[in-house]
């Protein structure tokens, strides 16, 4: 037998904001839009007549993004415990917002549906959802309705159906104005009573609505289960009250924002593996950056770290009035830690030291030396870090004695070579004049040429020469040009 | 598969052997291109017994096993003129590190690092972060930092700073990179051409050339001696010949 759970958020405006702000959980707060007041204290006046009954009204605009925020976090809180979840939005009020999920197979994972209640419980308030109804049921009909009946998650069992919605006022289920005041007129205020009518009676005097509301009323379904689809992008945002120019200060909101978007993300067994930032600015303009992860995190602190060193880096050139970060998510890397292998560091703290060097160093600085597939010597690149990469005892090399190094001379340094048989004897540095330099000894000339096909093209002579300033260098004769060149020494 | 050790190569008397087989001798100019991946020289002395160095017995393990982590941290300094093989016993801490499955950092100021030579000594690039400050606080805060986040063994090469930078390398720069090093139990190699850390290091090498090899048209490699100047943890005045070789580039493996 299909076993159907209802979340319900009954006030989301009010629910946003506290989830933005955990600090006013339990203030006397409201939610306004243009003057007037939408959600929580004095529903419905505007914000002048409410000063006057309660001077300590705290006040913050609508969010319309924190209420999308709101709604996608109880569907992430839905989504960690069945794939099958439908967005009830068609059956609730306005201000309303509720996810149905399908219990089918959940039983091996929450044995009572008061434990899968539990479990739901602790994870809305993980995500920062407060108020949150909830209710078990055959139907999604009943589910919904055990959900906005009572409190603290009812479970209905299907045997108990009729008994459970006898006395349960008409209104639960949202009817058009004329199909209620009619049923009004004719003493009918219960769902019980509707449900009790034979449905050709109902339908010859109120149409196919009225027998849809009577199925209804029996905690009947109209339609099959249909799961919504969810989309893997996560959005949170804030708005930061004033134009804001002080890093410090944004910081402050930024590690609120990381705090929930990791907390959503974790409850989908996910990890932000990159993560964009969009600013809008006092005029109006929008500044984005998008920060590509070292390694996937869903850890608020190193998110935070990362955004600021990226502003810092890039600096918005106007104050900020509205923050949003987009995460792409990834999966969360786990390292296997070894008996035998000494621990390295946490890939989230890698991650968060590389991008601190290059916001230090400059972008480009940073990384593993590679090694180009060319003839040219003097080739390097650099490539990305593998953090998490362990070297496997196969891969581990016998260290033998020093091998011989090469300090590069970035760039070569142009001399002028005093040669004779094509071979040198003297050079002196172009750029410092140095008077000079005997030649002891010399290696080579090695002849290199290469990659012709492009603008790449080189043609060299390698000499290996012992200066009289006593270092070994590695020199050559650039044939293109007929110029010499130092471009490392042997050390 | 474990690659099997580089032996020593017929040399001259080789080729010398082949050419005039085929008639070319005094025709052809002695030498031989650099492929990818291959030695630039591809000749290695065999090791001697003369009182050099010789492979697994090498004399600075000893010195360095005691500071290795996670036993405690060390400040390291290896100075030395160019091609005293100063940046060659670095590469030897580095690959030792990279072989116990440590990861290491190497922060190069003056953009000096060859990956190719820093390959044919023995060491995983993919496990060295090579990084590129251009101002000398970045590469001492690079450095604090990488020992922050559980490098093992951090490179601080500084061996071509200017004589203005070295007034800017005050004590008090070491002794917080020492603190970090105690603090962390990793090891800092600052490389460098004179003495700059004083008595905050923990181990200071002065590396000597005494020659160059070049052996009949082919450079070899160098003839170095390192002589112990400081060692908090045992005897000075220790003196160790060492010989760095050009060595072949690893064989690929065959995945």
């Amino acid at each position: 037998m299909p076993r159907v759970a209802c979340l319900l958020l009954s006030d989301v405006p009010l629910t946003a904001a506290i989830r933005a702000e955990p600090e006013l959980r339990g203030a006397k707060l409201c939610i306004t839009r243009d003057l007037d007041i939408v959600s929580g204290w004095l529903r419905g006046l505007t914000i002048e007549q409410a000063r006057t009954i309660e001077p300590d009204l705290i006040v913050r605009p609508l969010s319309i993004e924190g209420v999308h925020s709101a709604q996608e976090a109880l569907m992430d809180v839905a989504l960690s415990v069945t794939p099958r979840v439908e967005d009830g939005g068609a059956l609730l009020q306005t201000g309303q917002s509720g996810v149905l999920l399908d219990l089918t197979g959940t039983s091996v994972q929450f044995p009572s549906e008061r434990g899968l209640l539990t479990a739901l419980d602790t994870r809305l308030h993980t995500v920062g959802l407060a108020g949150v109804r909830s209710g078990i049921g055959p139907t999604r009909v009943i589910a919904e309705l055990a959900a906005r009946v009572r409190d603290g998650g009812h479970i209905i069992d299907g045997a108990d159906v009729e008994l459970f919605i006898r006395g349960l006022p008409l209104d639960l289920l949202n009817p058009s104005d004329e199909i209620l005041e009619r049923l009004s007129r004719w003493g009918i205020r219960t769902l019980d009573e509707l449900a009790d009518i034979p449905r050709s009676a109902l339908g010859a005097r109120l149409g196919e609505a009225g027998v849809r509301l009577a199925r209804r009323a029996r905690g009947q379904d109209l339609e099959p289960f249909r799961p919504t689809r969810t989309r893997l992008r996560f959005e949170e945002s804030i708005e930061t009250g004033y134009p804001m120019d002080n890093l410090d200060a944004l910081a402050f909101l930024l590690n609120g924002v990381s705090d929930r978007l990791g907390r959503r993300l974790r409850m989908r067994g996910l990890a932000v593996r990159e993560l964009r930032v969009e600013l809008v600015l006092e005029d109006g303009r929008a500044f984005a950056r998008t920060i590509e992860m070292a390694a996937p995190t869903v850890e608020a602190r190193v998110l935070t770290a990362l955004v600021r060193l990226a502003l810092e880096k890039h600096p918005p050139d106007a104050p900020v009035e509205h923050l949003r970060l987009i995460a792409t998510p990834g999966s969360l890397e786990t390292a296997q830690l070894d008996l035998f292998i000494p621990p390295l560091p946490a890939p989230a703290e890698l991650a968060i030291t590389m991008a601190r060097l290059e916001a230090l160093c400059g972008s480009g600085r940073v990384g593993s030396p590679g090694v180009e597939d060319t003839h040219r010597p003097d080739a390097a690149r650099l490539d990305s870090f593998e953090s998490n990469r362990r070297v496997t005892e196969q891969e581990i090399p016998r260290v033998l004695a020093p091998a011989m190094a090469l300090r590069a001379l970035r760039p070569p340094h142009a001399v002028n070579v005093r040669e004779r048989d094509g071979l040198p004897l003297l050079i002196e540095d172009v750029r410092t004049r140095h008077p000079g330099l005997r030649i002891l000894k010399h290696a080579g000339p090695w002849r290199l040429f290469g990659e012709w096909w492009g603008e790449s093209c080189f043609a060299r002579d390698y000499f290996d020469v012992e200066l009289s300033d006593g270092g070994v260098y590695r020199m050559y004769h650039n044939l293109q040009n007929d110029t010499w060149y130092l471009d490392g020494i042997y050390d | 598969m474990a690659a099997a050790s580089p032996q020593p190569i017929p040399r001259r008397e080789a080729l010398v052997e082949l050419l005039a087989e085929a008639g070319l001798l005094g025709q052809v100019q002695m030498g031989v291109p650099l492929p990818v991946d291959a030695p630039e020289h591809p000749t290695t002395i065999a090791p001697q017994s003369d009182g050099l160095a010789e492979e697994d017995s090498f004399p600075l393990d000893a010195l360095l096993r005691p500071l290795e982590r996670p036993n405690r941290g060390a400040l390291i300094e290896i100075t030395g003129a160019p091609s005293s093989g100063r940046t060659a016993l670095a590469y030897r801490i580095a690959a030792g590190a990279v072989a116990r499955g440590q990861l290491v950092g190497w922060v190069d100021y003056t953009n000096a690092l060859d990956p190719r030579f820093l390959r044919r000594s023995g060491l995983d690039l993919r496990s060295l972060l090579w990084v590129r400050p251009e101002r000398i606080e970045a590469a001492l805060r690079s450095a604090e930092l990488l020992l922050k986040t559980g490098f093992a063994v951090v490179v601080l090469d500084l061996a071509d700073i200017r004589n203005n930078e070295t007034s800017r390398l005050t004590p008090s720069v070491w002794s917080r990179l020492l603190k970090a090093v105690h603090r962390e139990r990793a090891s800092v190699v600052v490389l460098g051409a004179e003495r700059m850390t004083g008595s905050f290091a923990t181990l200071g090498l002065y590396s000597e050339r005494k020659r160059a090899l070049f052996d009949r048209g082919l450079f070899e490699g160098l003839e170095s001696q390192a002589q112990v100047l400081r060692n908090r943890n045992g005897p000075l005045d220790m003196e160790f010949p060492f010989r760095v070789l050009h060595r072949p580039a690893p064989t690929p493996s065959p995945s």
